[in-house]
């Protein structure tokens, strides 16, 4: 018996029983092709969606220029059944406005997000001013984020990120003004044996923003793809963990040209990236 | 005959004295009408002969006056003063001075000494009282420029401040001296006394005296006796320690109704508190984060809905809350015979828009899911199972 199930397990290695990488499109039933025949073009991310077989539920969706920013974006949600967020991005010099109380700056040679504003209202109709500024490196990997509330010189919030030699995001912390009080620290862990192309980002802080964090520049994307993430909530005043989020990544339908089209996300939400939950698609365009 | 040979011996004598003359005018010297001895400019005497002087003595037959006409001038060799300071102009001994600033006469008489406060070239002349003048060599005093104002790091107007232990006080500007109102003589200088602090800053003048400048602004040291407050939480509120006066501040922003040492939490954020003890040395706490929100007894109306619904496996909650929150979410599941089926807290971090998956396989049947999020109303919502 014990023979038996050596067997099986041992086929299951070599049959791909694991469920980490499929070669089949479970959408298409078909074998996964390229996205795109021209070896010249590189596609980006427009569009990601969560499925169920073939139901599918939340969709966020960009539209996007030549020069690949963001023109537009709406999120589909399949509970109301309604666009519950569309918005149109205007672009004056390096500003992109989202509205008159919320809007991005970016570099203007790499494109990439050097602060975010928005202005955060309470029920009582007061609100706060929240300035995040973003800091790259010269490999283009966002090092740090600042986070300033109403005016402040000197920054409330540290956010710091860690890169493995294949400048993959292996950590992401986010601290308080001292530098040192640790509120969130996020770890992620990649399959180190399968490069992708530019994907998505993992910044599992990113509670600011993250429904556009996927359709602007915010440096370099894993080119790994992700297998666990974990977040761990600290209580500030005692160091203790209030909560943790255990996330893995499987299933992964990826492109014969290696660009990810599906995977499953299982355990807990990872609240820092909002969108992943359960099995997710995403869609491209190439040029 | 004994005509001619008295026009022949004067005429020999005359022939003498100017032969004289001519020997000794390698000197550098000038003349004045009134001159009969001439000086170099050093003040040595000269018996040089104007035509006046020659004159003079083919008229008298007189041998030269050897009173010593001197021009020496002692002044120390300190010509770049201090604009507060004064320098003595000390003349050598003669009967007559004349004293003269940048060539204008400013004094004669017998004064054989100058006291001067301004800038300027000055020299004399004396004289003997008869006819003979000496000059000096002319010297220009100087000020050092003392005009513009040292100052203190940090500070460009009379200030009061507080300080706890000690303070560090930085002068400005680099400088070749410094002199703090405290005695001290660096550039930066740790205060752990109460009293006024100012610095001047020390400007080299001659014969390596220092010239001082105007002094900076003034600062007052006070000591901070009210210890700096901490904050805890205690339930819904923010208590620091006990002193007279408060000032809490929100994200950055001062609550301005909040003047006791207890605050209602308004929201989750960065509370901090400042208190003095007389209104006027504040001590600062540091930062106290508020992780979640408060208990709010307001009972407002969220969306909740559950996807896929019916189901046979994983399903997703979601909630959409008016505004972003910080919290726990109690959930508990019931099957249809009001069983407990699962029962958890699931922790909110700054989100509106919450979706929590069910990693469930639920059997066939009716379930309930009454959702508790603080300051809202709570819903229940019912899941089929496939």
């Amino acid at each position: 018996m014990k023979k038996k199930l050596v067997i099986i397990c041992s086929a299951c290695v070599l049959f791909s029983c694991n469920k980490q990488f499929t070669e089949t499109d479970p959408a298409t039933g078909q074998e996964v092709a390229a996205l795109t025949t021209n070896t010249t073009a590189t596609c980006d991310l427009i569009g990601i969606q969560q499925v169920n077989g073939t139901a599918i539920y939340n969709r966020l969706s960009f539209v996007k220029d030549s020069t690949k920013m963001p023109l537009s974006m709406t999120f589909f949600d399949s509970v109301s059944q309604k666009t519950e967020k569309s918005i149109r991005f205007s672009y004056v010099s390096d500003t992109v406005k989202i509205s008159d109380t919320e809007w991005f700056k970016l570099n203007q040679s790499t494109k990439n997000v050097t602060t975010y504003f928005i202005r955060q209202y309470y029920a009582d109709s007061s609100y706060d001013d929240e300035r995040y500024e973003y800091k790259y490196d010269g490999l283009n990997r966002l090092m740090n984020k600042f986070i300033y509330y109403n005016g402040s010189s000197t920054p409330d919030y540290i956010a710091n990120y860690l890169y493995d030699a294949n400048n993959n995001l292996i950590k992401s912390e986010l601290l308080l003004n001292d530098g040192k009080t640790k509120i969130l620290q996020s770890s992620v862990k990649y399959d180190l044996t399968k490069s992708i192309k530019p994907w998505i980002y993992l910044f599992g802080d990113a509670f600011e923003n993250y429904i556009y964090l996927q359709g602007f520049n915010f440096g370099i994307k894993p080119s790994n793809p992700v297998t666990e993430m974990v977040t761990e909530i600290y209580d500030v005043n005692n160091g203790s963990v209030i909560d943790n989020w255990n996330t893995t990544f499987d299933g992964y339908v990826i492109s014969k040209d290696k660009y990810v089209l599906q995977v499953d996300s299982n355990g807990d939400l990872q609240q820092g990236l909002g969108l992943f939950i359960g099995t997710t698609r995403y869609s491209y365009v190439c040029k | 005959m004994r005509k001619y040979i008295f026009i022949a011996i004067q005429l020999f004598l005359l022939g003498s004295i100017t032969a004289q003359s001519i020997k000794r005018s390698n000197i550098n010297f000038y003349t004045t009408s009134s001159s009969r001895g001439l000086l170099s400019s050093t003040g040595q005497v000269s018996s040089g002969l104007s035509n006046d002087s020659t004159q003079q003595y083919m008229r008298g037959f007189q041998q030269p006056i050897a009173y010593p006409v001197n021009a020496e001038l002692n002044y120390n060799n300190d010509t770049i003063l201090c604009p507060t300071n004064t320098l003595v102009l000390k003349a050598a001994k003669n009967i007559i001075y004349k004293w003269f600033k940048n060539d204008t006469l400013i004094s004669e008489g017998n004064k054989d000494s100058l006291i001067i406060k301004q800038p300027g070239t000055y020299r004399f002349e004396a004289s003997d009282g008869i006819a003979r003048i000496a000059t000096s060599k002319p010297i220009e005093v100087s000020h050092v420029n003392t005009s513009k104002k040292a100052a203190i790091i940090g500070f460009t107007v009379d200030t009061t401040i507080c300080f706890y232990d000690t303070i560090s006080l930085n002068g400005a500007d680099i400088s070749a001296s410094y002199r703090w109102s405290s005695g001290d003589t660096l550039q930066r200088i740790t205060a752990s006394k109460e009293g006024v602090y100012f610095i001047q800053n020390g400007i080299k003048a001659s014969n390596n005296n220092y010239c001082f400048s105007d002094t900076s602004a003034k600062i007052t040291l006070r000591k901070n006796l009210t210890p700096i407050p901490s904050i805890i939480r205690v339930a819904d509120n923010l208590v620091s320690e006990q002193s007279v006066n408060y000032k809490w501040y929100f994200n950055n922003l001062l609550l301005p109704l909040d003047s006791t040492n207890t605050v209602k939490i308004k929201s989750k954020g960065l509370y901090q508190v400042v208190t003095s003890l007389d209104n006027f040395c504040w001590s600062k706490s540091a930062d106290y984060l508020v992780q979640t929100d408060p208990t709010s007894s307001l009972q407002k109306d969220f969306q909740l809905s559950a996807y896929p619904n019916p189901t046979s496996g994983v399903f997703y909650l979601q909630l959409k809350l008016d505004r972003r929150y910080s919290g726990i979410v109690q959930i508990l599941m019931v099957d249809a015979a009001g069983k407990t089926k699962w029962s958890f807290n699931h922790f909110v971090f700054n989100d509106m828009n919450i979706r929590i998956p069910f990693n469930l396989m639920l059997n066939k049947g009716i379930y309930t899911i009454n959702v508790n999020v603080n300051g809202y109303k709570p819903k229940a919502i019912q899941i089929i199972g496939l």
